[in-house]
């Protein structure tokens, strides 16, 4: 018998997002992906000073705050060719790194380690065990019986309470959790003590940027002064703050994300080949060393891989009007030119046109239109984007530090290659880009210093603050990588105002719907086959989807194929 | 430190969900009590764990879907994170999470919440609708209200010790 599950999550970047699924003989034989509130951002800023869209679009998500505001300062710069100082691009990129382990480590943790670890299973651990195993795959301080110990009983007396609270939504017990109860308490642990860490190393962005958590950015520049002896600038005492955040950082990330990743992935390894779906992959690159307009320079490349060719790394322009498009076939929208044309984002259109069900309904009208989110193609190829994206672009850009890391992960699990292509390939190589990153980040730093040193504190080019000096009309796009994945927004200027603005987001690329062709995206590609061992608790659904950090909190509903409502989960 | 943090939260691209933060902005410009902190929490998720940490009390505007009509002010004290009121703001980790996490971690600031009532349908819309924007000024009043109820409970306090 064929079930349907649906999951109707909600999230901040494209309001909800929703799956449906169709399960036969224990597999998951049909996906639909579909985004249920639209995202109207693209016209609040029209017609707006294109100075001023950042601050806007910064407000989409609350999770990754800072990416949008970096592709918006980007586009403009770039429809200008407004060049920013070096120190201008180092202090952006410190943002980037700190945005991006954040919120690694807070997807790792928060949002993805419970589909993997059992939190009501820790209760039961042997704190002396625990211990001798967290000593075992790491020389992190925190790591006593007794912390442990102490650990349990606390989290005791919260499950005792009743108040089981951000863990009550788990599948606790499910057959598919197969970590030792000690892993689980050891899992637990470092939940918390990531929640603590999380909070200290985003103060790097109120310092460059501020304020969180929405800092400032701006066009031409940052929003911040150099001058290592003046109070309300960022000085030397800020500045040894940041390093040292960056510094624990780095340890955080290789003494607990790092072991704790491997650890667990040692006991799924039957998941490297589960969840791979589409074979295309996507990077637009990002964390320049030499000035955005030179690519090479970037630490992130730029490039697409194909069918899984790793030989192989493929130019992408964002401004080839025949490379990047948004269709509509199955998406609430109209294009003048007709629905089944591809619209490149310069000629891109937001005109609504809802025409789903009315809700409340069972099932979405799949074999119409079904989504709120566009389908973007490369040349009319699905793509997925993210860190697994980056990792792959990168080693097969032949960069030793990729190649280095990956080859360490792959052969301490003992897998093949082939196992990258996977939900836990995409999990992985998101712990292992954020090792990279924590290591360029303190090289982000130290070129900084030695710029102050040198007697370069500039952090702004004021050569196009006067709008008299722009051209009548400007066409720009503004391109990097959110830790989710590509992201680009394009912006046309017209007379010194907004005339178009188009985002194209990484949740567009991977939860789309399918393209006129039947082509599926990311997320639909990547369920197809997923086991699922109890239809009540599809927690092995939750794996591949959180797999992407797709950047919401779900409910999942499960209704048999009849519609008959069976059960609702609400999930974090 | 500083006596206590007044934090608007919420969505300013979401229409009358942004009260939050649009308060936050008339306050700053009328003026913060002394000693006291505002801050504009945005759709911010675990960022704002950093407040719980390092504030008490903390007074929270947020925006609420609830059955009351808009522009209905009312003043929660939250005891257990299902106390808080259900809101427009399904921020990514929510108002319950950011809460339970913070007593995890083991963060009990003594916490007040002014949830304003609004509208389920939002339009896409950096602007207040009129019946929300009316209320800003008796909204400031009654957090600025609070503020002074709380600093006198505070000396009562001090001066029985």
């Amino acid at each position: 018998m064929a079930n349907r599950i649906v999951i109707d999550p909600v999230t901040r970047i494209e309001g909800h997002l929703r799956v449906e699924l169709e399960v036969k003989d224990g597999k998951v034989v049909d996906a639909f992906s579909s985004g249920t509130m639209v995202r109207g951002i693209e016209l609040i800023v029209k017609d707006r000073d294109p100075r001023d869209v950042w601050a806007f679009v910064e407000r989409v998500c609350g999770v990754c705050t800072t990416v949008h505001a970096l592709a918006s300062v980007r586009s403009v710069e770039d429809a200008l060719n407004w060049q920013i100082p070096q120190n201008a691009e180092l202090i952006r990129n410190l943002m980037f790194v700190t945005q991006m382990m954040q919120d690694h480590v807070v997807h790792f943790y928060h949002l993805h380690a419970l589909d993997w670890v059992d939190v009501v299973s820790a209760l039961s651990a042997d704190p002396v065990a625990t211990s001798n195993l967290a000593q075992s795959i790491s020389s992190w301080p925190k790591s006593s019986p007794g912390y442990f110990r102490d650990l349990q009983k606390r989290l005791k007396g919260f499950v005792d309470s009743g108040q089981l609270g951000i863990f009550a939504n788990g599948y606790w017990g499910h057959k598919a959790y197969k970590l030792p109860a000690e892993a689980n308490l050891m899992g637990v642990a470092h939940y918390l003590e990531a929640l603590e860490w999380q909070k200290e190393i985003v103060k790097i962005h109120a310092i460059f940027g501020g304020k969180n958590p929405h800092p400032n950015y701006l066009v031409g520049g940052v929003a911040c002064s150099l001058n290592i002896n003046e109070v309300n600038a960022i000085n030397a005492e800020r500045l040894a703050q940041v390093k040292h955040l960056l510094d624990d950082a780095k340890v955080f990330i290789e003494q607990v994300y790092i072991p704790d990743l491997m650890a667990i992935a040692s006991f799924y390894k039957d998941w490297g080949a589960i969840g791979g779906g589409l074979e295309n992959y996507l990077a637009y690159g990002d964390l320049p060393t030499n000035g955005y307009s030179d690519v090479s320079s970037f630490k992130f490349p730029r490039g697409i891989i194909m069918g899984r060719n790793l030989n192989e790394v493929i130019p992408v322009d964002g401004k080839d009007g025949e490379q990047i498009k948004e269709f509509i076939s199955r998406s609430y929208y109209d294009y003048s030119g007709g629905n089944e044309t591809g619209l490149h984002p310069w000629e891109g259109e937001t005109k609504l046109a809802y025409s789903g069900p009315k809700p409340p309904y069972d099932y979405l009208d799949v074999d119409k239109k079904y989504s709120w989110l566009k389908t973007p193609r490369w040349k009319g190829n699905p793509m997925e984007v993210g860190p697994l994206s980056r990792m792959l672009v990168g080693f097969a850009s032949g960069k030793t530090e990729y190649k280095e890391v990956v080859t360490e992960a792959l052969t301490k699990l003992d897998v093949p290659v082939t196992a990258l292509f996977s939900t836990l390939g995409r999990t992985a190589a998101r712990g292992l880009e954020t090792r990279l990153v924590a290591n360029w980040a303190l090289e982000f730093y130290d070129m900084l210093i030695t710029n102050i040193k040198n007697g370069d504190s500039r952090t702004v080019n004021q050569e196009f603050r006067n709008p008299d000096t722009w051209p009548a009309e400007a066409k720009g796009v503004g391109m990097t990588e959110a830790p989710r994945g590509a992201l680009a927004h394009w912006i046309v200027i017209k007379d010194k105002k907004t005339a178009n603005y188009q985002l194209v987001v990484p949740s567009t690329w991977n939860a789309s719907p399918r393209d006129a062709n039947g082509q599926r995206s990311a997320y639909e590609a990547s369920l197809i086959g997923t086991p699922i061992a109890d239809p009540e608790n599809p927690l092995e659904v939750l794996r591949t989807i959180h797999s992407f950090d797709p950047c919401l909190a779900c409910a999942v509903h499960i209704y048999d194929e009849k519609g008959r409502y069976v059960h609702q989960i609400d999930t974090f | 430190m500083k006596k206590g943090l007044i934090l608007g939260i919420g969505n300013i691209l979401m229409g009358d969900e942004g009260i939050g933060p649009h308060l936050i902005e008339v306050l700053t410009k009328t003026g913060i009590p002394d000693g006291w902190d505002a801050e504009d929490g945005g759709t911010g998720g675990f960022t704002l764990l950093q407040y719980f940490e390092n504030y008490d009390p903390i007074i929270m505007i947020d925006a609420s879907l609830d059955e009351n009509p808009d522009g209905t002010i009312r003043l929660v004290k939250p005891r257990f994170a299902s106390d808080y009121p259900t809101s427009l703001s399904a921020h990514d980790i929510g108002l319950h999470d950011l809460v339970q996490s913070a007593q995890l971690l083991g963060y009990t600031p003594e916490i007040f919440l002014f949830a304003v009532s609004v509208s389920h349908f939002q339009d896409i819309s950096d602007q207040l609708s009129e019946g929300i924007e009316d209320k800003i000024p008796e909204l400031a009043n009654k957090v600025l209200e609070l503020v002074g109820k709380l600093e006198k409970g505070k000396l009562q306090m001090s001066s029985q010790t």
